[in-house]
C-alpha cells in the first residue's frame, strides 16, 4: 500500500491540474476573506454575501473536491494506472484504501489556503461578516472575528481547523465509490454537487425534526460539525472526528463491495 | 513434474450467456514465446485480462507459477509484466516520469532502471516531451518499457507492435527474442500480424470463438507449413526405397498414416512423378502441400488441417 500511496503522491506532485486547484482555492480563500472584511465596512453592498459565499470553503470544496476524485480516481482508470496496480499484485482493497488516503490528503491540501488565510485574518483582529450564510472556515472567521486569542485558544483554533478538514474529507468520501463505479469525472462532480445541495436542505429538516437530527448527526453532513467555534468542548471535537472516521470506513467498505468483483475494461 | 509458468484449466468466461472463452486449457512453459492467434473477439484479450486479474472466470481455474486461488494468484502477479489492449500511460508525464511512477508503484528502489529501459526500447532521447505528444509507436514502446519494469518472469503483450514503423517492429522483435533467450522470460504475445508473429514465437496457441483450436510448437508448425510433395501409395516401403536409391534423397518423412512427405525436388514435379511411375509405384495422391501461418490459421479455424 505504501508503494501505491507514494506513486499517487508522485503523480500529485507532477500534476498541473492539482496545482491549478490549489491556486483556485488560494484565490477563493483570499476573495472570501476580503469580501467578509469589506461587507461590514460598507465598501461593498451587503447583498454581495451570496457571491462571497460562492468563494467560501464549503462551496468550493463541494466542486473542487469532486474534481480531485475525478482526476485522481477516474483519471487512473483512463490511464490504466489502477489496472497496472492490480496486474502487479496489489489487491483491490489496497487500491481503494490507498486512493482514499491520497484523495483525503489532496482535499486537505487544497483546504490549507482556507485554514492559513482564515488564521491570518483572525490574527489581524479585524471584523468579518458574511451575513447569515457562513459555514466551515467562513463561519469560524465571522464568529471569532475581533477575538484576541490566548495561547490555548490558538491551539483550539488549530484543532477546529483540523476537525473541519477531517469533516470535509468525510463528506467528500462518497466521491470514492462514485469514482470507482462511474469512472467518469463529469458524473462524479455533478452527482456530488447535487448531493451537497441536498444535504444542505436536509440540514433544514434536521433543525425542525429532533428525530431526523439524531439520525443525520450520525453522518458528517449533520450535527453542526461544520459550525465549530471556540465555544466547542472536547466532546464536540471527538464526536465530529469519530462520526467522520466511521463514515469514511463505511463508505470504503461500500466501495470495496462494489469494486471487489467488478470487471476492468 | 513439469513446471508451468501459466496453466489454465477449463477456463470459461461468459457475458450474459455469451461465451468469450470456453473450456480453455493451456500450459505455458518457462523461457518460451507463445503467439496467441485469433480473430477479433476470439477471446485473446479476455484470456490475458483474466490472467492479469482484471476480469474473473465464470468457471475453471488459473495457475500462475504453480499457484492458484485468489490470494496466491495476487501474490504471483508481482512476477508479471503486462500491456493489455493499450499501454498504461499518464499523458501529462514524460516517458521517464511515467516509468518512475510505475517503478514506485511496483516498489522498485533502483533509480537507474528508467534510463536503462528507455534506452532498451529506443526512447532515450524523448527528454521532457509529454507522453500525450508521443506517436502511437512511441506509446507502444513506452508501454513495453513499463511492462518490463521489475524484470518480470511472464510478459503478457496484447498487440505490442500496433502502430510501430517497420524498423520499430524489427527492434521490438529482437528485444523480445533477447529477453526470452538471455533472461529466460516467458512471453505471451497476441498479434494480428501473423508473419511477424511467425518470426518471434516459439509456440502458437490458436483460439477461435473462445475455444483453443490448436497448441503447436514452431517446429511442428514449420513441419506443417513446409512445402513438400505429399505422396499416398499402397507400398510406402517401396516408395521409400525408390526415394533413397533412384532420387538419392533422405529428405522425406513417413507420416503415421503412411503418407510420405518429400521435401526435395520441389521444382521438378514431372521428374519425380515419372521416376515413381517407372519404378512401379501406384500413386493415389501426389500433390504439393504447404502453408503460410495465415493459411494455416485459416485452415485451423475453418475446421480442416493441411499437411
Amino acid at each position: 500500500m505504501v508503494n501505491l500511496i507514494r506513486a499517487d503522491l508522485f503523480k500529485l506532485r507532477k500534476s498541473m491540474a492539482f496545482k491549478i486547484l490549489v491556486g483556485i482555492t488560494t484565490a477563493s480563500a483570499l476573495l472570501m476573506v476580503m469580501m467578509a472584511y469589506w461587507i461590514p465596512q460598507g465598501k461593498i453592498e451587503a447583498s454581495m454575501t451570496g457571491i462571497g459565499f460562492m468563494f467560501s470553503d464549503v462551496n468550493m470544496i463541494s466542486i473542487l473536491g469532486a474534481v480531485i476524485a475525478g482526476i485522481f480516481i477516474c483519471g487512473d482508470f483512463d490511464t490504466k494506472t489502477i489496472h497496472d496496480a492490480i496486474t502487479t499484485g496489489h489487491s483491490r482493497g489496497t487500491v481503494i484504501v490507498s486512493k482514499a488516503i491520497v484523495f483525503g490528503c489532496a482535499v486537505a491540501f487544497i483546504l490549507l489556503p482556507y485554514a492559513i488565510i482564515t488564521g491570518i485574518a483572525l490574527g489581524s483582529g479585524s471584523k468579518f461578516n458574511m451575513g447569515s450564510v457562513a459555514v466551515g472556515f467562513l463561519h469560524l472567521l465571522t464568529s471569532e472575528a475581533g477575538t484576541v486569542f490566548s495561547a490555548s485558544e490558538i491551539w483550539k483554533l488549530l484543532a477546529i481547523m483540523m476537525t473541519l478538514i477531517i469533516v470535509y474529507v468525510a463528506q467528500l468520501s462518497i466521491c470514492v465509490p462514485l469514482a470507482f463505479v462511474l469512472k467518469k469525472p463529469v458524473l462524479v462532480v455533478a452527482i456530488y454537487y447535487g448531493f451537497s445541495i441536498l444535504t444542505a436542505q436536509l440540514m433544514g429538516i434536521a433543525n425542525s425534526s429532533p428525530m431526523f437530527d439524531r439520525i443525520f448527526s450520525c453522518t458528517p453532513y449533520g450535527g453542526n460539525y461544520t459550525f465549530l467555534t471556540l465555544d466547542a468542548v472536547a466532546g464536540d471535537f471527538i464526536k465530529a472526528i469519530a462520526v467522520s472516521l466511521a463514515f469514511i470506513i463505511l463508505i470504503l467498505a461500500v466501495t470495496f463491495a462494489l469494486f471487489r468483483k467488478s470487471e476492468m475494461k | 513434474m513439469k513446471q508451468y509458468v501459466l496453466k489454465t484449466n477449463s477456463l470459461t468466461k461468459s457475458y450474459n450467456g455469451a461465451y468469450a472463452l470456453r473450456d480453455l486449457s493451456i500450459a505455458l512453459e518457462p523461457g518460451k514465446i507463445y503467439g496467441l492467434i485469433g480473430q477479433n473477439g476470439a477471446g485473446k484479450s479476455t484470456l490475458m485480462r483474466m490472467v492479469a486479474g482484471l476480469a474473473f472466470p465464470t468457471a475453471g481455474s488459473i495457475e500462475l507459477f504453480g499457484q492458484s486461488g485468489e490470494k496466491d494468484l495476487q501474490a504471483e502477479r508481482k512476477r508479471l509484466g503486462c500491456m493489455i489492449e493499450y499501454p498504461s500511460i499518464t499523458p501529462n508525464l514524460s516517458a521517464k516520469d511515467n516509468l518512475t511512477l510505475h517503478r514506485i508503484l511496483r516498489g522498485i528502489p533502483s533509480e537507474t532502471i528508467e534510463n536503462e529501459l528507455l534506452t532498451l526500447v529506443g526512447l532515450s532521447d524523448t527528454g521532457k516531451k509529454k507522453a500525450k505528444n508521443f506517436s502511437l509507436g512511441m506509446k507502444q514502446r513506452l508501454g513495453i518499457a513499463i511492462a518490463l519494469l521489475g524484470d518480470p518472469e511472464l510478459l503478457i503483450l496484447d498487440e505490442p507492435i500496433n502502430g510501430l514503423d517497420p524498423l520499430g517492429v524489427v527492434e521490438i522483435r529482437n528485444l523480445l527474442i533477447k529477453l526470452c533467450e538471455e533472461r529466460h522470460m516467458t512471453i505471451l504475445i497476441s498479434s494480428h500480424n501473423l508473419p511477424e508473429l511467425y518470426q518471434v514465437a516459439t509456440d502458437y496457441l490458436i483460439i477461435h470463438q473462445g475455444k483453443l483450436m490448436q497448441s503447436i510448437t514452431l517446429a511442428e508448425l514449420e513441419e506443417s507449413c513446409k512445402h513438400h510433395f505429399l505422396i499416398n501409395c499402397d507400398q510406402p516401403e517401396k516408395l521409400v526405397s525408390v526415394l533413397e536409391v533412384q532420387l538419392d534423397t533422405i529428405n522425406y518423412k513417413v507420416m503415421p498414416d503412411k503418407t510420405v512427405k518429400l521435401y526435395d525436388y520441389l521444382g521438378e514435379q514431372e521428374f519425380v512423378a515419372k521416376t515413381l511411375y517407372e519404378n512401379g509405384i501406384a500413386v493415389s495422391n501426389f500433390s504439393i502441400q504447404g502453408d503460410t501461418l495465415e493459411d494455416y490459421f485459416i485452415s485451423v479455424i475453418g475446421g480442416g488441417l493441411n499437411g
